[in-house]
């Protein structure tokens, strides 16, 4: 199965409550068929923009696929415990691709 | 050139080879010397986190001129967002880093001239954007640290530069030609000058015509020959010196920004490199316009060297056995208050930030003065919460040496145990961290950069707009305006 390609944007982290990078590698570990890449990548499939604080003052990169969004402890807009953000993180890629988690 | 990383950095300020002195000795390698690694490590870090995915969005910003990314510290704020962002990026890095990190007093210096040139020339029809502009590009590209070289000797304080015994006392020109300018005086204080690559010569205050010759802005290397930097002492600066890394508190990155005396011996200065000479009338714009820039930034740093002051103070806390004491939690609260009230005043200034005619945007000044006023009062106020907090051994600890030893070094583990479960040592670290970052050259910081507090005074009062809050009251009291004509 081809591996989804995701493209990570990080705000800066300047007073975060929640650690995107400790995020996106717990993430990382859960499911092998996806790739957490730079967003810069030419070959994204989907956006994760990852803010560490409900201000989410990320500069959007333009990208017209799928998105998914983490803001302090809200995935995709829903408030997620923090030890299952990056359960949340994977399960939205995954149903953005199609596929069943 | 791609954006410099940390290494890359280092590595530039080997070939400069600048005239630096310290503790009564010419410094061969400073790239390389013990007491300034604390600084370089700090401004290190700037180019750093411009590569690091995670904070590469707040530590870059995209040029105006070439469109291309660069460092934020070296971008024209072109919006009230990067007024927000260069706020919360100095709360991000002084959060890591503890201390200064030099690199905005340069990047306001930029920001300042570059609309007060444009100004300038507006009105007077001078030729000095452009050759800003130019010389932007160039540190845009190379991805260069520039010094904000302002504050002069001043001598007699209550005497105008021209008035001066010393005529030196303030930078001035003393011969022109063809092909540029000669400078002389010096600059005080300048933040992190022994490694940065560039430094932009401001007036320091606003003149009158018989000034003319101190009304002068220009850049230059900090090589450039005829320059001479001495490096100030700093509390316990020594420590750095051998003895372990403990009782520096934060060996890493030190305390403030390594500031020096920097004399400018008869230093030419080519025409390219000239933005102002003379123009007397601007000189008191551009020190505004820098200071409100500067004065901005102190509820984005301090907040984020008061995250770690609350932080340690909190282990401190936990330490000694006393986190859950009512008294205490209530001193941490006041430290969040504090800390957040000036982030609040730099967020503020931001957001109320305009245009100006260049196309630069401008923060407000009267908020961006009320941040560093309270500034001034508040993080004393913190650094005594945390000493209250703390404890005595913040004053008290023996040294690393002591704790290592093989006789005494039982006695200081011992005696020196808060809780169980903690090691002494680590109780010591966090001391050490709380006093290197409370007291002596880190508070003095507080006060004085960026202008004392009555320069702040002045400018809250000229912007206060007294007027309508006069007419506002006299609404209220039912008074009638009278007819000035009558
Ligand atoms: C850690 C640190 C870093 C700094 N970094 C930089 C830097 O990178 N670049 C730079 O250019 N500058 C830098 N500064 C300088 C800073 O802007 C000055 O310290 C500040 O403007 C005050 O000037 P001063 O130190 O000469 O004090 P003074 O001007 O001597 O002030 C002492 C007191 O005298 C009062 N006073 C002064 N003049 C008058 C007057 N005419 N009438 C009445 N009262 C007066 C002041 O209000 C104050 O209360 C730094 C300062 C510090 C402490």
């Amino acid at each position: 199965m081809r591996r989804i390609r995701v493209g990570v944007k990080f705000c800066g982290h300047c007073n975060p409550l929640l650690d995107g990078g400790e995020m996106v590698t717990a993430a990382a570990l859960l499911d092998d068929r996806i790739d957490f890449v730079s967003w810069l990548d030419p070959e994204l499939q989907q956006l994760l923009i990852v803010s560490g604080c409900p201000i989410d003052c990320v500069e959007r990169p333009p990208f017209t696929g799928e998105v998914v969004h983490v803001a302090g402890q809200r995935v995709d807009g829903k408030m997620t415990p923090l030890p299952e953000v990056p359960d949340a993180i994977v399960r939205s890629i995954l149903r953005r691709a199609g596929i069943q988690g | 050139m791609p954006l410099k990383d940390g290494k890359a950095y280092r590595e530039s300020l080997q070939p400069l080879k600048m005239n630096v002195y310290a503790f009564g000795e010419k410094i061969e390698n400073v790239a390389e010397h013990p007491l300034f690694q604390p600084h370089i490590n700090a401004a290190a870090l700037t180019y750093e986190l411009a590569h690091d995915p995670l904070t590469e969005d707040l530590v870059t910003a995209t040029s105006h001129l070439t469109g291309l990314k660069i460092s934020r510290f070296t971008h024209i704020h072109q919006s009230t967002d990067d007024l927000i962002k260069k706020v919360k990026m100095l709360r991000l890095i002084a959060g890591r880093t503890g201390s200064c990190f030099q690199r905005c007093v340069g990047w306001d210096a930029m920001n300042a001239t570059y609309s007060v040139t444009y100004e300038m020339d507006q009105e007077l029809g001078t030729g000095y954007f452009q050759r800003f502009r130019n010389f932007l590009q160039y540190i845009q590209e190379n991805d260069l640290m520039l010094a904000g070289a302002m504050t002069d000797p001043k001598g007699d304080r209550g005497l105008s530069p021209a008035k001066q015994v010393d005529p030196d006392m303030f930078v001035r020109v003393v011969a022109k030609n063809e092909a540029g300018i000669v400078i002389r005086g010096a600059k005080v204080h300048q933040t992190g000058i022994i490694n940065s690559h560039e430094m932009l010569i401001m007036p320091t205050m606003a003149m009158a015509e018989e000034d003319v010759d101190y009304a002068v802005c220009c850049a230059l290397p900090t090589n450039a020959p005829g320059v001479i930097h001495i490096f100030g002492r700093q509390t316990n600066d020594e420590r750095r010196l051998g003895g372990g890394d403990i009782d520096q508190g934060n060996a890493r990155y030190g305390t403030v920004g390594g500031e020096a005396l920097t004399v400018l011996n008869d230093v030419f200065v080519p025409w390219e490199r000239v933005f102002m000479c003379g123009e007397y009338q601007y000189a008191g714009l551009l020190v505004e316009r820098f200071a409100s820039y500067h004065r901005q930034n102190y509820g984005g740093c301090k907040a984020g060297v008061s995250d770690i002051i609350i932080g340690a103070t909190t282990a401190m806390a936990e330490y000694n056995g006393v986190a859950k004491a009512s008294h205490v939690r209530d001193k941490v609260v006041e430290m969040v208050h504090l800390t957040e009230t000036l982030y609040c005043g730099s967020i503020a200034c931001s957001c109320e930030g305009a245009v100006t005619p260049s196309g630069a945007f401008f923060v407000n000044p009267l908020l961006a003065n009320t941040v560093k006023q309270n500034v001034t009062r508040f993080i004393y106020e913190i650094a005594r919460l945390s000493h209250d907090v703390s404890g005595g051994c913040i004053a008290t600890l023996p040294s690393e040496q002591d704790l290592r030893h093989d006789e005494v070094g039982k006695y200081v583990e011992k005696y020196f145990k808060g809780v169980d479960g903690v090691p002494t040592e680590e109780r010591m670290r966090m001391a050490r961290l709380v006093e290197n970052m409370t007291g002596g050259t880190a508070l003095v910081e507080s006060m004085h950069g960026a202008g004392s507090p009555q320069a702040q005074r002045v400018m809250i009062l000229r912007q206060a707009n007294l007027g309508h809050k006069v007419k506002l009251a006299k609404e209220l009291a039912g008074i009638k305006e009278r007819d000035s004509k009558k």
